[in-house]
């Protein structure tokens, strides 16, 4: 039984992590891509400062919204390699 | 051996319709949250959640027959056939059943408005019927605590804790942007992650009903193990299998839905992603980290984490408490049913027997349909203000379901004054049904 104890909270943790990893971080990546966005349009603040558009910024934004896209379809491709495997015969190396 | 037959086919039909159930019962925890937000409107969201279902259940390739081994045994661990001494009939009894205890738990909770586990369901009714049928030794009381309980008890924990960091990040780092961009934003993001969530329960879930189907088969003798080994599954199961629980999604769980997306905790876009991403990350990564969680309690763990980490969101304690509380009661509830309809249908045995279970199975759910149809929730009203005390979710002692017309709080949702609701599209706005139920002017 102490194996299987062991067993759990290790599983335990691994969820927590991968899940903090992917869960917590893409969302909080995804948020950074909005709030640069959101700079780079510039216009008018909530405190009514007016801000010039930021190219820069804006730029950042996509970059980061591509890394969250590319993890989406690693995610898609990781839920279909087995299936991509039966029916096409492509073998995904994840 | 003729009357095996027509038991095996009643087991079919049951197995689809309990992947049915296990459709509508679960369209929620992948769409309540964009339902909840305008995201998506109602009936664009149970859609496209359907489809993401269809193309996930045909993605399920690598289907494991084992599916009762967790918590029965008997199936051989490894290839799935039956254990040596145990006759067809007893086998496919069992499975049929646990079903029957699988589907009406999946209704009455439905009934509740309560997001309970469609595996659960399952498993408890499989034990309750093995118990009848086996005695204690017929059941893996080992697997039951690993690979089900314990699981169960840790992953409303697991998902709030990652769905709460994940909201609190999100508006920290989010907070001075404008709210109509904010709003517009996660959308997108709310959307996406919805997505996998559905792709992922179609992989899933479609594939546990696949499972019985062929277990029935082999139970019968017209597939062995091997066969599905060498062959994969015969495509009819898949075809039907997907085409059930989607058809299920479809249907959308909507009482289900309005419990999750409106009941826990109020939700907007932001909140709504974090939920969705969290659930997103568990369900995709679990199986493989080790631990097989369920989509329902990852889902509704997720949705209470993304309040209770959004800086002074409220969260529906006793909505949740209720929740957990039909959670308990899920595998012993599903058991007591599989255990008498078991012996119901031991008792008449035979062909006589199947069509005794079916029959009681019609009759049950065909009387929870009708008392849903008492306070309906539909894709109309699935996002109006939570009335605490007039819901769904309610239990029975609170008044809430049944004509109580003294208090008249039946219909309150459906009686409420239409307000205007942005999400609603044209062909939703159409006026509904009129609800057959006494209001306080008939007491």
């Amino acid at each position: 039984m102490s194996d299987e104890i062991v067993e759990i909270i290790t599983g335990t943790l691994r969820v927590l992590g991968v899940g903090l990893l992917l869960g917590a971080g893409l969302p909080l990546l995804y948020s950074v891509g909005i709030r640069l966005l959101d700079r780079g349009e510039g216009g008018t603040e909530r405190d009514g400062t007016v801000l010039a558009p930021h190219p820069v910024a804006r730029v950042a934004a996509w970059l980061i919204f591509a890394v969250v896209a590319l993890a989406v379809v690693y995610g898609l491709l990781f839920i279909t390699k087995g299936s991509l495997d039966h029916y096409l015969g492509i073998q995904l190396p994840i | 051996m003729t009357g095996d037959i027509v038991i095996l086919v009643l087991l079919i039909i049951t197995a689809v319709a309990f992947d049915f159930t296990n459709g509508f019962h679960d369209t929620g925890n992948a769409m309540a949250t964009s339902i909840a937000t305008g995201a998506l409107k109602p009936k664009t969201a149970v859609t496209l959640s359907a489809i993401l279902n269809v193309i996930g259940g045909f993605l399920s390739v690598e289907v494991a027959v084992t599916v009762t081994t967790s918590v029965l045994k008997i199936q051989d661990t490894d290839t799935g056939a039956l254990i040596t001494g145990l006759d067809a009939e007893t086998a496919m009894f069992i499975i049929f059943a646990g079903l029957v205890g699988g589907i009406l738990w999946n209704l009455a909770t439905w009934l509740f408005g309560i997001p309970s586990s469609s595996s659960h369901a399952l498993f408890g009714g499989l034990i309750g019927a093995g118990l009848a049928a086996l005695g204690t030794v017929g059941i893996n009381w080992e697997g039951l605590m690993i690979k089900v309980l314990i699981p169960a008890i840790l992953s409303p924990f697991i998902a709030g804790a990652i769905a709460a960091t994940a909201a609190w990040l999100v508006f920290k780092v989010t907070s001075n942007v404008r709210e109509e961009r904010r709003e517009k934003g996660f959308r997108y993001g709310q959307i996406a992650t919805a997505s996998l969530v559905s792709l992922a329960h179609g992989t899933g879930d479609a594939q546990k009903t696949m499972g019985v189907i062929a277990l029935g088969l082999i139970a019968h003798g017209t597939l062995t193990d091997q066969e599905i080994i060498d062959n994969g599954l015969p495509p009819w199961i898949i075809i039907v299998c997907a085409g059930a629980i989607a058809l299920g999604t479809y249907m959308g769980g909507w009482r289900v839905i309005r419990t999750l997306g409106k009941g826990l905790v109020e939700l907007d876009s932001p909140q709504g992603m974090a939920a969705e991403a969290s659930s997103a990350a568990i369900i995709l990564t679990s199986s493989h980290l080790g631990m097989a969680l369920s989509t329902t309690h990852v889902a509704t763990g997720s949705i209470v984490g993304s309040g209770v980490g959004r800086p002074g969101a409220q969260v529906r304690w006793s909505v949740a408490g209720r929740m957990a509380v039909g959670w308990l009661m899920t595998i012993p509830a599903a058991a007591v049913v599989g255990a008498l309809t078991y012996f119901i249908g031991h008792l008449v045995g035979g062909v006589g027997g199947a069509f005794v279970v079916f029959a009681i199975l019609l009759a049950v759910g065909g009387y929870i349909y009708y008392r849903s149809q008492l306070q309906k929730v539909d894709a109309g009203n699935v996002n109006d203000e939570w009335d605490e005390g007039a819901e769904a979710v309610s239990l029975p002692g609170d008044g809430a379901v049944g004509p109580d017309a003294r208090t008249g709080v039946i219909g309150a949702i459906t009686d409420a004054p239409e307000r205007p609701d942005p999400l609603r599209s044209d062909d939703e706005s159409t006026p509904r049904p009129t609800v057959p139920t006494p209001s306080r002017k008939d007491s």
